[in-house]
């Protein structure tokens, strides 16, 4: 078995009016157990992690099917400031290579 | 009740721990995420959450004749986590459906006010070293 599996589910569709909305999700189980039978005795653990992601919804209606994607906005704002940070370091550095290069020519 | 009588309750109950969150990883699904339809009027809403959860359980039996014969030897522990996090909610209204995001300004801000500080902190580090470097040249 691996030792993380991720499949997509989809639920019970929800009929709103002539709209019928099924929810789609990630799942994402990590799973490891371990058993251990000793001269001086039995032991063993076991630690399971699940994370339950929505994805999307998928519109079924008249004019056919659609798929409207559910994004975690607050991670992508994380990650965009996170590479703002990373820029601004890399940006620091070259800036001072640069300074110190001129400074080193002249 | 005895040590003796105690050990096989003791490995029932583990036994029954395990077979309850295979149960609970089986029904890891979309209704831990979605939740029920509210109607507002004309509009039906739908809150999204990301959902994680954890658990760790260990157990141990000491079988040596040593342990066997001081009636003790036996012993588990287990703990676990959760969390869940609003995404948005799915508005449904006679002519569309949208998905409207919640931000978690709180995270945002403390993420922002880092930046903030660690942009200072590295164009500071920068200018200190060039006006250094200038003045020994």
């Amino acid at each position: 078995m691996p030792l993380i599996q991720r499949h997509v589910v989809q639920g019970e569709p929800i009929r709103v009016g002539q709209k019928e909305i099924v929810p789609e999700a990630l799942v994402t189980l990590w799973l490891k157990r371990s058993a251990t039978v000793g001269m001086d005795g039995v032991w063993g653990w076991r630690a399971s992690w699940v994370k339950i992601q929505p994805t999307a919804v998928i519109e079924r209606g008249r004019e056919g099917v659609r798929r409207i994607p559910i994004r975690d906005e607050t991670k992508r704002l994380l990650i965009g400031l996170a590479a703002g940070a990373v820029f601004v370091f890399f940006l620091a550095e070259i800036a001072e290579r640069l300074a110190t290069h001129r400074g080193g020519q002249a | 009740m005895t040590p003796e009588e105690q050990k096989p309750m003791k490995k029932d109950h583990i036994d029954e721990l395990f077979v309850r969150l295979e149960d609970m990883q089986a029904h890891a699904g979309v209704d831990a995420v979605f939740g029920q339809p509210v109607t507002v009027g004309d509009k039906v809403v739908i809150p999204i959450a990301s959902v994680s959860y954890g658990f760790g359980m260990g157990f141990g039996e000491a079988t040596s004749q040593e342990v066997e014969e001081s009636n003790g030897g036996v012993g588990g522990g287990e703990g676990g986590g959760m969390s869940a996090r609003p995404l948005g909610v799915v508005e449904i209204t006679p002519e569309r459906i949208h998905v409207e995001p919640i931000v978690n300004e709180q995270a945002l801000t403390l993420a922002g006010m880092l930046l903030g500080a660690w942009s200072i902190f590295w164009v500071s580090a920068a200018m200190i070293r060039i006006m250094s470097g200038r003045h020994k040249a």
